[in-house]
């Protein structure tokens, strides 16, 4: 599968719904994401929505209002979800583009890393 | 004229010798004329520094974000390899050992509300589903404040900064008890600089990058209880920035359902990206 395609980013949903850390953690949270490449302004971004800590939509982007929208370079990405860079690390030196709440990013960074770590378990095509 | 410097005040409470050594140290090397002044609390120092009375000030991170946006300061360099935490701690002989324990009510000693300590504290107690409702705070002023209220009864749990702790004696630390701890690993406190010192940037910031390789300065680092310090990048301070904008404006309060388009049923009402009640 392509790195942030659709159908990749619906085998990170069902892998963040089979992690019972994840809605542990993030019961209380809902929110829709969405994820771009930088550097590949071609590719169109794939969103997720996440109610109650359980993913319940993984796909393209529709335009809808997104309460978090994550991007970088592929390269970044790679970095990101091989665990070579934390996402703290990446907010704090910009490396990954991140709009949002700070606090709630900041609060959930433990989850946030998780994710990123359930993103580097799905096989991707880098390829794009 | 002398160039007028001070601290955080947690920091002074924990080591005021060595800080005054520092301003020793600082003067000597950089061959300016420096004066350290230090506060007892975070009001204090903080009315005391946003007067425009000081130059340079190792300050907590939201204190920081202000003097940088209002006063025009610069944060040149942090501890390497250190953030601030924050320890949930009760009185160890209280019998108050987990979340489970607390009382309805919950009595907060905090040492002020204002910074990032604060609002890391009140995590921790919303991830352990404790209502916000349930809390009673006490503010201190200081961190030793917080200790002395913890071990004076006057509150069951408080918000105590991570080196406060640390650096305690045994006699108090036996006296905590560590319900949980933050480890975040996100925000700093800096050494700032008023515009009047802009000229001495880099000669200030140099100064204190190459202590840990200097005699003299690692000693006072060993004193001070850092390991050396870092720069400090244009990025890290925009992410703090935005942290404590959004939480100076009380940003938890917006209600999510009114601002975003997710299709979300009317029974997931949403504060601030967390459902109120699940």
């Amino acid at each position: 599968m392509k790195f942030m395609s659709p159908e990749w980013m619906s085998a990170v949903a069902r892998q963040w719904n089979a992690h019972e850390e994840m809605q542990s953690m993030l019961k209380n949270f809902s929110a829709t994401i969405e994820y771009g490449i930088e550097d590949r302004p071609d590719i169109h971004p794939v969103m997720m929505f996440v109610k109650s800590g359980k993913a319940i939509y993984a796909g393209p982007s529709d335009g809808r209002g997104r309460d978090f929208i994550i991007s970088a370079r592929l390269e970044n990405w790679q970095k990101l979800i091989s665990g070579a860079m934390s996402g703290k690390v990446g907010l704090m030196t910009k490396r990954i583009n991140f709009k949002g709440s700070m606090m709630t990013a900041m609060k959930y960074m433990t989850p946030f890393n998780i994710h990123m770590s359930i993103m580097g378990e799905i096989p991707a095509d880098f390829d794009v | 004229m002398s160039y007028q410097f001070t601290v955080d005040p947690n920091y002074s409470g924990k080591n005021l010798p060595g800080w005054y050594l520092m301003n020793t140290y600082l003067q000597r090397r950089l061959g300016l004329p420096l004066r350290f002044t230090p506060f007892s609390t975070f009001d204090e120092a903080r009315t005391a520094v946003m007067a425009g009375d000081f130059d340079l000030v190792y300050a907590n991170p939201f204190d920081a974000v202000q003097y940088i946006q209002r006063l025009g300061f610069q944060s040149l360099a942090k501890p390497a390899e250190h953030f601030d935490e924050v320890l949930l701690a009760s009185n160890a002989d209280g019998g108050l050992r987990d979340y489970a324990g607390l009382p309805a009510e919950i009595r907060v000693a905090s040492a002020s509300d204002k910074t990032l300590i604060h609002m890391v504290g009140l995590f921790l107690l919303d991830k352990a589903e404790i209502d916000r409702a349930r809390l009673r705070f006490e503010y201190t002023g200081s961190y030793q404040g917080v200790i002395k209220a913890l071990i004076q009864g006057k509150a069951d749990i408080g918000f105590v900064f991570n080196e406060v702790y640390d650096a305690a004696s045994d006699v108090i630390r036996r006296r905590l008890h560590a319900i949980d701890r933050s480890d975040d690993a996100f925000a700093f406190h800096s050494f700032c600089i008023s515009p009047r010192l802009s000229e001495h940037a880099e000669a200030i910031r140099g100064l204190l990058l190459g202590m840990q390789a200097d005699e003299a300065g690692a000693r006072l680092l060993e004193d001070i209880g850092f390991k050396g310090f870092e720069a400090v990048s244009q990025e890290e301070i925009e992410c703090l920035s935005t942290l404590a904008e959004e939480y100076v404006s009380g940003h938890e309060a917006i209600d999510l359902a009114s601002t975003s388009s997710i299709a979300l049923d009317a029974s997931a009402f949403v504060i601030a990206r967390e459902d109120e009640a699940v």
